[in-house]
């Protein structure tokens, strides 16, 4: 009984969010299923494939002037994917903007990065990089966009 | 109903199936961990990319709770010795539990690295860790002879049949999200999915991208396969081809692009459809107890397998 229960706490969680069954007993069956620890996502491209490619760059600014830029880690297809898949996860989620709390501690993460420099980090610019995806052809240009600047202040830097 | 009910999920069968589960399942989440190892900081280091999310209703996670800068570290290292000792049966019901827990612990504090594969890897954990999965092919069951007190070999399915209908519901469910979309509708889902780059393995050569009859027919494909998975793998006759173009299927995403543990966490999934008489097969190659004794078994299965009347 506990394993149809859990199940039918599963389904209940992949309803559509406005339909009444889930707007009577989703929150319930959410519940249920991370109490037991059973939780799964079941859209994986649905309800339809991201239509863009992305990419992020940390641009760091340092206070001589120049400059250098943080990108994404990347490793070996066969074996290193299982690693490098959560960073590429991750950076689904640090572009957003539903995840806008994560944008200042990711920005003062790559500052930290580059604490060994002779000169300060005086700022960590965070750009997006997107293009929308075509079937067939040459892709387009990545455009970017910078979405946050993190300024590092000078207690930070005295600390560091 | 009550009689099929209790032959699906109690009568008493072979645990083979569920063996080469445990035995896979120890060793892809042993890479598991041994892939996170490297990537702890920052991923789990405060003041780097350990970012302060609240969790939803009913998630619990002690890890944030323990206070010590070292815990992911060394929780991954437990997970990585619990996972090693489940995949040769030690103390294989306690392993997989430690397993499971230190999973929890560690998708739960930073949920934004992890993906679907992830949690189903956990989901296959949980069956390990219900099922009797250590008398067959493990350190618990040789000790045990040695002792004189032989494990009995037939067993109740249910967390077999958990498993297998995680999955083949799981299938069910991410087909009717995927109808909501438009892109599974009019055929371009699969070539949207090998389009982006950020996700892509090996580039698929520009030339498939040209065949759109093709690409068409992949997608509604990959459709029917997810929306029929649960009515077609349970006939005997079907399960192989089923579970076959599963894999090929699956080996498809795993080629083009990189969703870490997922295909794997679904071909541990498929191991709990083998045919119990192929799955004892394949486990007496390594332990002969899987094909001890066939009377007894068959004296020991008094339930009619509604679902699987060939086994």
């Amino acid at each position: 009984m506990a394993i149809v229960l859990v199940l039918l706490a599963e389904v209940v969680t992949h309803l559509p969010t406005g339909s009444a069954v889930h707007q009577s007993v989703g929150p319930e069956a959410n519940y249920v299923i991370r109490l037991v620890g059973t939780e799964q996502q079941w859209g994986v491209f649905a309800p339809d494939p991201r239509q863009t490619s992305l990419r992020i760059e940390g641009r760091v600014t340092f206070e001589d002037g120049s400059t250098a830029v943080w990108e994404l880690p990347e490793g070996n297809r066969v074996g290193g994917n299982f690693r490098f898949y959560r960073w590429r996860k991750w950076l689904e989620r640090v572009r957003s903007d539903d995840f806008q709390g994560l944008w200042d501690p990711t920005a003062r993460w790559i500052a930290s990065l580059y604490g060994d420099r002779g000169s300060a980090v005086a700022k960590v610019e965070l750009v997006r990089m997107f293009h929308q995806n075509a079937i067939t052809g040459a892709q387009p240009p990545y455009q970017d966009f910078t979405y946050h600047t993190y300024y590092v202040d000078e207690p930070e830097k005295l600390s560091s | 109903m009550r009689i099929a009910w209790d032959g699906f999920f109690f009568a008493p069968q072979s645990t083979a199936p569920m063996t080469l589960v445990r035995v896979g399942w120890g060793a892809a989440t042993a890479i598991w961990a041994l892939s996170l190892l490297p990537d702890i900081d920052p991923f789990y280091t405060e003041g780097a990319l350990l970012y302060e999310r609240s969790l939803q209703a009913g998630s619990w996670n002690p890890l944030p709770r323990l206070g010590w800068d070292h815990t992911a570290l060394a929780m991954c290292l437990v997970l990585l010795v619990a996972a090693v000792s489940t995949m040769v049966g030690l103390k294989t019901r306690l392993s997989a539990a430690v397993s499971v827990l230190c999973l929890i612990c560690l998708q739960r504090a930073n949920t934004v690295i992890f993906n679907s594969g992830d949690l189903l890897l956990r989901q296959v954990g949980i069956a390990v860790l219900l099922a009797p999965c250590g008398v067959l092919w493990a350190v618990d069951a040789t000790r045990a002879r040695r002792r004189g007190r032989p494990p009995e070999l037939l067993r109740a399915p249910f967390a077999m049949r958990l498993l297998q209908l995680e999955l083949a519901v799981g299938y069910l469910l991410s087909a009717w999200t995927k109808t909501r979309g438009s892109t599974w509708h009019d055929g371009t889902a699969i070539a949207l999915s090998l389009r982006i780059e950020d996700l892509q393995r090996f580039v698929a050569p520009e030339w498939l991208f040209e065949q759109s009859l093709l690409l068409n027919l992949f997608t509604w494909a990959a459709l029917a396969f997810e929306a029929t998975f649960v009515f077609l793998v349970w006939p005997r006759r079907l399960r192989l081809w089923v579970l076959s173009a599963g894999v090929l299927f699956h080996l498809g995403i795993d080629t083009f692009l990189d969703i870490g543990f997922f295909s794997v966490a679904v071909y541990l999934a498929y191991l709990a459809f083998l045919p119990t008489d192929l799955a004892d097969k394949i486990v007496a190659t390594f332990d002969r107890h899987a094909l001890a004794d066939p009377s007894q078994r068959r004296r020991s299965a008094p339930m009619p397998l509604a679902v699987e009347p060939a086994e």
